[in-house]
């Protein structure tokens, strides 16, 4: 009798084991960190871990790319210099707790094909980075943010410089200190080889908030100047953001121009040599407006060096003769916020456009100083400018504000072909593969042929929340905001929907055996 | 658990072999809830906030055999039949999840009565367990369109065995008898046992959308699950007489 009564013990003993671990309460957080030559990387941040879609001409498939090591957490992920056609993924780590003294912030280079993982500890978390043209060196310089993330005293001057086609030393990779006056890096940018006196310099410009560094990494001493944007007590905040360089002419030695976010000046920088002086120096001049500029241009004719400047919110160009600073200004119908250069015809032309405007504007480099303007052009197009892109150097890729045109423009021709006059808003920024140019929105891939001008639409089963092209596979890939996980691809070659493949579930796969890894 | 259970049916069988005689055959009808604690974690993706998985069902016995006048042999059908629904969640949100359960089993009980109203059992069973799986990504997805394949499913049939003991209650025959009722008895049985279902995989068919949606090139592959437990057994007995 009393051993019958052991069955309701068990019994409850049993229903109070039934609670579940809640393996599924949360969801999977991923979201998409960039496109490179083999996929899409996927940071899994439930799983703290990358994840590769690795693209094929039918297939997507799910794998673990990286693991940071025990006591990592991942801080951010860029491609490499060729961005989306980068064979390799960059990862920075630092410790998930300042009390793991053996974890140090980690700069993983990841070979995306092999899964060969190179790491260089940095010693310090650096919340930017910049490759070198080259793609040999990548120089890891602070952000802002920084100090969030590891706390303690830090050095905002701070920089690491790896050589990448090394493996990781103590002198690799190599931690500097810049003395920039006590700013903060704002950017670096690597200037193209120049000759200053009798020596070839490849300059590195830091640039802060108001004034640059220019250092030469090839010179053993790291040779270097600086260049103040504005006086200590002006309170302006000046970043530069474009450079173009000049090579010596005549008795010039060779000039930086530099437009920089916030102030009205173009400054005009001179680097020179002193007799019987190590390094180089430099001067500036500065070309001043009156507005700030959003975008400059350089004109050489065989006597003179001209300076063309616009700004995004006033409808005027200004033309400076440089060596004498004399300017003159043009009244036009819009505000130009982007000039660039291309040649037409043999000759040499600016092309000017703005966001919201009406008209694209020519200027021609024949006898622009004489002419002062006089000879610019102008095209209207007639669906107006919402925004407008720059295709390749001959077409212009134009978004109209009034029934969601979207617009090519040939250059060559003066010519504009419509790409769609459908009620769709909201196109992506488009992908261009060989000459065939892809948009998409909600659940339609729309493309055109842009030699034949044969256009059409791809229709899809979802909508589609991003849209890659990848060139080695041939292959487009059209994401959906699914549970799953879920990608149409199609044939760039040839976008049907017969040709076209859903792959399905690829966050979801062995979902059921979660609770085993 | 259930090994040692084996090993005591087994043994008490044998022993009694020589005190075996025919008994007079008697049916019985049982109608049983059965709860099943899975020990599988993966069931987490069916179950709302348990991981219990009820079914209810019937058994039909059949005295067969005595042994001694105290141990009785009852070779049994048994149907049982459960559902549960889960909300997991996926990438973009939750979705709903459904599995259903239909195990037809064939199995032996091994009775004794204590008193004339109280008794214990010992059984063991084998048979078929259909699993019926679902997961609908349409239940919490924003952006569902006609053309959008949505629900995923997937069948599977599956062996199970397992064994169960526990205490049965009836009305006192003597007690019956005095009010004139001899060909019918009434009663209850509570038990606790486990049940073992082979591991089935969940690699579902995609359905949903129209006649124009686009077919997937590879199946999704959503793992494997166990949905064995321990079992604890409740019900109510008619027996015929």
């Amino acid at each position: 009798m009393k051993y019958t009564l052991l069955i309701p013990i068990f019994a409850l003993l049993g229903l109070c084991a039934c609670e579940p671990d809640g393996l599924y309460d949360s969801p999977i957080s991923v979201s998409e960190k960039v496109q490179v030559a083999q996929g899409i990387v996927v940071q899994n941040h439930t799983e703290n871990r990358l994840e590769l879609l690795s693209v094929g001409q039918r297939t997507l498939r799910n794998r673990v790319l990286f693991t940071p090591e025990e006591g990592e957490i991942i801080h951010r992920v860029f491609a490499g210099k060729e961005n989306e056609n980068s064979p390799n993924v960059y990862v920075v780590t630092y410790p998930a707790s300042a009390r793991q003294t053996d974890i140090s912030p980690t700069l993983s280079v990841i070979e995306t094909a092999t899964g060969n993982v190179t790491r260089y500890s940095t010693n310090s978390l650096f919340g930017n980075q910049h490759f070198d043209p080259d793609g040999r060196y990548i120089i890891l310089y602070h952000s802002d943010t920084d100090d969030a993330y590891v706390g303690g005293l830090s050095n905002d001057n701070e920089i690491a410089i790896i050589d990448l086609n090394s493996p990781p030393s103590a002198a690799n990779p190599f931690a500097d200190s810049i003395d920039i006056s006590g700013h903060t890096i704002e950017s670096i940018t690597f200037l193209n080889e120049i000759t200053i006196g009798d020596t070839v310099r490849k300059l590195v410009a830091f640039s802060t908030r108001g004034n640059i560094q220019f250092t030469d990494f090839n010179d053993e001493n790291f040779a270097s100047v600086t260049v103040n944007l504005k006086n200590d007590d002006d309170p302006r905040i000046i970043i530069p953001d474009k450079f173009q360089l000049l090579p010596a002419q005549g008795n010039r030695g060779p000039r930086l121009f530099v437009k920089a976010n916030g102030a009205s000046e173009i400054y005009d920088i001179e680097f020179n040599v002193k007799d019987n002086e190590v390094g180089f120096y430099a001067t500036s001049a500065l070309l001043d407006s009156g507005y700030v500029p959003s975008d400059f241009a350089l004109v050489q004719d065989d006597t003179d060096l001209l300076l063309v400047t616009a700004a995004g919110n006033t409808r005027q160009l200004t033309i400076f003769e440089t060596d004498t600073a004399a300017a003159v200004s043009v009244v036009l119908d819009d505000m130009v916020s982007t000039i660039f250069e291309r040649e037409q015809n043999g000759l040499r032309e600016l092309v000017m456009f703005g966001s919201n405007t009406q008209n694209i504007y020519f200027l021609p480099f024949d006898n622009l100083k004489a002419e002062k303007g006089d000879n610019l052009e102008s095209l209207t197009v007639p669906s107006g400018i919402s925004s407008a892109y720059i295709l390749d150097n001959d077409r212009l890729m134009i978004f109209s504000s009034s029934n969601y045109n979207v617009t090519i423009l040939d250059l060559r021709t003066r010519t504009m072909t419509n790409l769609s006059g459908a009620s769709g808003s909201n196109w992506t920024e488009g992908k261009l593969w060989n000459e065939t140019y892809f948009l998409a929105e909600y659940d339609m891939v729309a493309f055109l042929n842009i030699l034949s001008g044969s256009p059409g639409t791809l229709a899809l089963d979802e909508p589609i929340s991003s849209l890659y092209v990848f060139e080695q596979q041939g292959v487009g890939v059209a994401m959906h905001s699914n549970p799953a996980g879920r990608a149409t691809l199609f044939p760039l070659q040839m976008p049907t929907r017969a040709a076209s493949t859903i792959v399905d579930g690829f966050y979801v796969e062995g979902i059921l055996n979660r609770g085993e890894e | 658990m259930r090994y040692l259970m084996l090993t005591i049916l087994t043994a008490v069988t044998i022993v009694s072999i020589s005190a075996t005689a025919l008994a007079k055959p008697h049916v019985e009808i049982s109608a049983l809830g059965t709860t099943n604690t899975i020990l599988d974690d993966s069931f987490e993706f069916f179950a709302i906030d348990t991981m219990v998985h009820d079914t209810w069902g019937v058994d039909v016995r059949v005295e067969v055999l005595e042994i001694k006048d105290v141990l009785h042999l009852l070779p049994f059908v048994a149907y049982r039949y459960g559902a549960s629904t889960g909300y997991p969640e996926w990438v973009t949100g939750t979705v709903q999840t459904d599995l259903a359960t239909h195990d037809l089993d064939v199995g032996a009980r091994m009775r004794g009565w204590f008193l004339p109203w109280l008794g214990a059992y010992a059984q063991l069973f084998t048979g078929i367990s259909h699993i019926q799986m679902e997961a609908d990504a349409t239940s919490d997805y924003a952006y569902n369109t006609i053309g959008s394949r949505h629900l995923y499913r997937d069948d599977k049939t599956k062996w199970n065995l397992g064994a169960t003991v526990g205490m049965e209650l009836r009305i006192s025959p003597r007690l019956l008898k005095q009010h004139g009722i001899t060909r019918f008895n009434f009663g209850g049985e509570m038990g606790v046992g486990f049940m073992k279902r082979m591991t089935t995989n969940f690699n579902p068919s995609l359905e949903g959308g129209d006649d124009l949606s686009l077919d997937r090139a590879d199946t999704v592959n959503f793992g494997d699950i166990d949905l064995s437990g321990v079992v604890f057994q409740f019900g109510l007995t008619v027996s015929f007489l």
